[in-house]
Order: structure tokens, then C-alpha cells, then sequence
């Protein structure tokens, strides 16, 4: 490992001399998910993670590579701290008049009011009912169990399929959609879970409470 | 919401190391979609107006829409995104398990390969549109076998929504 002082940045760059990377995967290594590691190895987000946090702070990173010398050149930008700034923030420029999106603050508590009772307007299908509340009027999920189902909530039409890898040794897919707010408010996430496959439902779970105890 | 999960996959009390995750809102009465991209990859966005398919982050030119996945590094911000879906509009969340699906020539799939399946399917209902998604993705894998999770949420903007003018 060497690091170098140029006129803008720092240079931290880290060498090996091993193979090399294969030139045909080279412009792939930062993409999430790649990875050259067997199923369940392997996260292939590694590198992914690294480029967003040299972004992050606006640097630059950089492979090069050949048989017998590869190198990854992190370039940080050489900045004087500004007495009482804050901590970045991360920012989003969207083009509005073209593209209609805005963005809005981030944790934004904007669906904290008090939910009436009321009842489910329509359901299709319905995996778990959440008969003991009221604030949640439909819920469905799925973690470890192969499931293919359409489901209608808050004015969007939906269709849902899951099937898992049997058996779940690295972990899961896990989707949740749900139904509050006077029908008015849908809720839809789907994760990939690393770690055991039995702990997708209990990500599931946690899931769900975090957006019932919001909803 | 999505830093407090964040926080909860640190803490690390049922083991699991980390997830991605997309996570939408969407309130019928304001029309309102609402989406925070934790590592997840981008889902396919059907623009009825337009008649295209194309990638969420195709809103943005340069800076990526997805931030960290959860359960990395405490305290990461998260971004959310405010839209509007039209009539018609047509959303496409999806799993790893998809876009890394070989054929028996052993070339994966990849985002842009989903794209070109999404666009070769019958607009219509979700449906009608997921199961032949699947089976488009099912033809492109042949004989290979399955290596992930496969998981795929398509959500459509129906015409008349409930609450809608009200």
C-alpha cells in the first residue's frame, strides 16, 4: 500500500501481485452483486459498498490491473474543514420539468395521524389478515414459503411471486405489502436478507411492526 | 422508518447481517408514491404516457438512487423520492435471484436483459403481466437451474382508485 499527495487529492492506492482481475469481468467488479464466489460466498457487494463511499466524498476510485501487479487507486479530494459545517448530506438534483419527481426530506413524518376504524374494502387474497388490528387492515407477506398471489390495495393492483431457494442456507427474500390509513395508504417492501433463511420471517415481523406502529 | 431498520439490522438481535431492501409508499388520495432505494436494485418503470420501460434511476443522469443496504454503517442517510404514478404506470420490483438467472450457455440475465423481457410482455393487468414475466424469465433460463431467490412484486396504478376523488 502506498499513498501519494497530488496537487488535489490523496491518493491511497493498494497493490497485489497476484493474477490479476480477468479483463472481461474488470468493468463489472463495482456492480452490486457481482461476485465471482459461489452461491452463498459471496455477497458481491463489497466493492459496491467501497465506490459508494468514495463517492460519498467525492473522490474517484480506480483499478488497474495485469498479471503480477493489480492496483485499486482511491483518489479523496484534498478539502481545508470549514469551521462549523455540518456533516454532509446527501443530495439529489432532479430535473423536474422533465422528469415530474421531487424529492422530499428524508424521514419525512407525514403518515402519524390518527387512523379511524374502518374495514378492508376489497381484498383478493389474503395471506395473514390482521384481524387484531385496526390500523393495519391488510397485510401480506411472505419470507421462506413459494407464493404467487394478486392483491389489490390503496388504487394499485398488484401480483406478487416468491419463490425461494430450498433451502434457504444464505438468507431470503422477503416481501410485505400492507393496507392502512383508511384504505388509503399502501405499503410495499421487498428485501433480500442476508443470514439464515429462518430469520427472514422474523425480519418480516419486525418489518411489520416498525410500519404498524407508523401506520 | 428505513433508519430505524437500519439501527435494528446494527444491533444485530436475530443475526442477520445485512439486506437490501426498496421500500414504497403510496397514498391513492394524493396519488403520491413515495420510495427509498436501501442497495436494492432498480426497479423497472413502466411511463404509460410515454410507452417506455426504463429503470427508476433513469430519473436521475448522474448520482445513483440507491443508497447503502441496511444494517452497514449506523446513522446512514437515506434518501426518499416523491412521484407521481399515471394511469397505467407500471412498477416492477424484483430480486438479485432475477437479474442473475443464467441460461445453459451460462450468460446471466442482467438488469438490462429484464428490461428487454419487460418490454416483450403484453401490457395488461399485473396479473397478467407477473406470471408472464416469470415465464419469459423461465424461457430465458431454459434447463439451467434456479440459484437464488427469485422474487417479483409488479404494482399498477389502477384506473378508478379507491379514494380517488372523493
Amino acid at each position: 500500500m502506498r499513498t501519494v499527495l497530488e496537487p488535489e487529492f490523496v491518493l491511497v492506492e493498494i497493490v497485489d501481485n497476484g493474477p490479476g482481475v480477468p479483463p472481461e469481468i474488470q468493468g463489472k467488479i463495482f456492480d452490486p452483486f457481482f461476485t465471482t464466489k459461489p452461491v452463498g460466498e459471496g455477497t458481491g457487494l463489497g466493492l459496491d459498498i467501497v465506490q459508494r463511499i468514495v463517492r460519498t466524498h467525492h473522490g474517484l476510485l480506480r483499478l488497474e490491473s495485469r498479471p503480477g501487479r493489480t492496483a485499486f487507486q482511491v483518489r479523496l479530494p484534498r478539502v481545508r474543514p470549514v469551521p462549523g459545517a455540518s456533516q454532509p448530506t446527501r443530495r439529489v438534483e432532479l430535473n423536474r420539468s422533465q422528469k415530474g419527481l421531487h424529492q422530499i426530506d428524508s424521514y419525512a413524518r407525514v403518515w402519524d395521524e390518527e387512523v379511524p376504524r374502518t374495514q378492508v374494502r376489497r381484498t383478493e387474497t389474503c395471506l395473514r389478515p390482521r384481524a387484531n388490528r385496526t390500523d393495519v387492515l391488510l397485510e401480506l407477506r411472505g419470507g421462506n414459503d413459494a407464493v404467487a398471489y394478486p392483491a389489490e390495495i390503496a388504487g394499485l393492483a398488484g401480483w406478487v411471486s416468491s419463490r425461494p431457494l430450498s433451502p434457504a442456507t444464505h438468507g431470503g427474500d422477503l416481501h410485505y405489502l400492507s393496507l392502512c390509513s383508511r384504505g388509503e395508504l399502501a405499503r410495499v417492501v421487498l428485501a433480500d436478507v442476508a443470514g439464515h433463511g429462518e430469520l427472514v420471517s422474523a425480519v418480516a415481523d419486525r418489518l411489520a411492526r416498525g410500519f404498524a406502529a407508523k401506520c | 422508518m428505513i433508519r430505524e431498520l437500519n439501527d435494528a439490522f446494527l444491533q444485530g438481535a436475530e443475526g442477520v447481517q445485512f439486506a437490501t431492501a426498496f421500500v414504497l409508499s403510496y397514498q391513492s388520495k394524493l396519488d403520491e408514491l413515495r420510495y427509498t432505494n436501501a442497495g436494492h436494485l432498480p426497479p423497472l418503470w413502466y411511463r404509460a404516457r410515454e410507452r417506455k420501460w426504463a429503470l427508476t434511476e433513469w430519473i436521475e443522469d448522474e448520482e445513483e438512487m440507491s443508497d447503502l443496504p441496511l444494517g452497514l454503517i449506523s446513522g446512514t442517510p437515506y434518501t426518499q423520492v416523491s412521484a407521481s404514478l399515471e394511469h397505467g404506470d407500471i412498477l416492477v420490483l424484483y430480486t438479485d435471484g432475477i437479474t442473475e438467472c443464467r441460461n445453459p450457455a451460462g450468460v446471466p440475465l442482467g438488469i438490462d436483459g429484464l428490461l428487454e423481457l419487460a418490454e416483450g410482455v403484453p401490457l395488461g393487468l399485473p396479473t397478467s403481466i407477473g406470471p408472464a414475466l416469470i415465464k419469459a424469465v423461465d424461457d430465458f433460463r431454459g434447463t439451467a437451474p434456479s440459484i437464488d431467490d427469485e422474487t417479483v412484486v409488479v404494482l399498477q396504478r389502477l384506473p378508478n382508485s379507491p379514494g380517488q376523488g372523493e
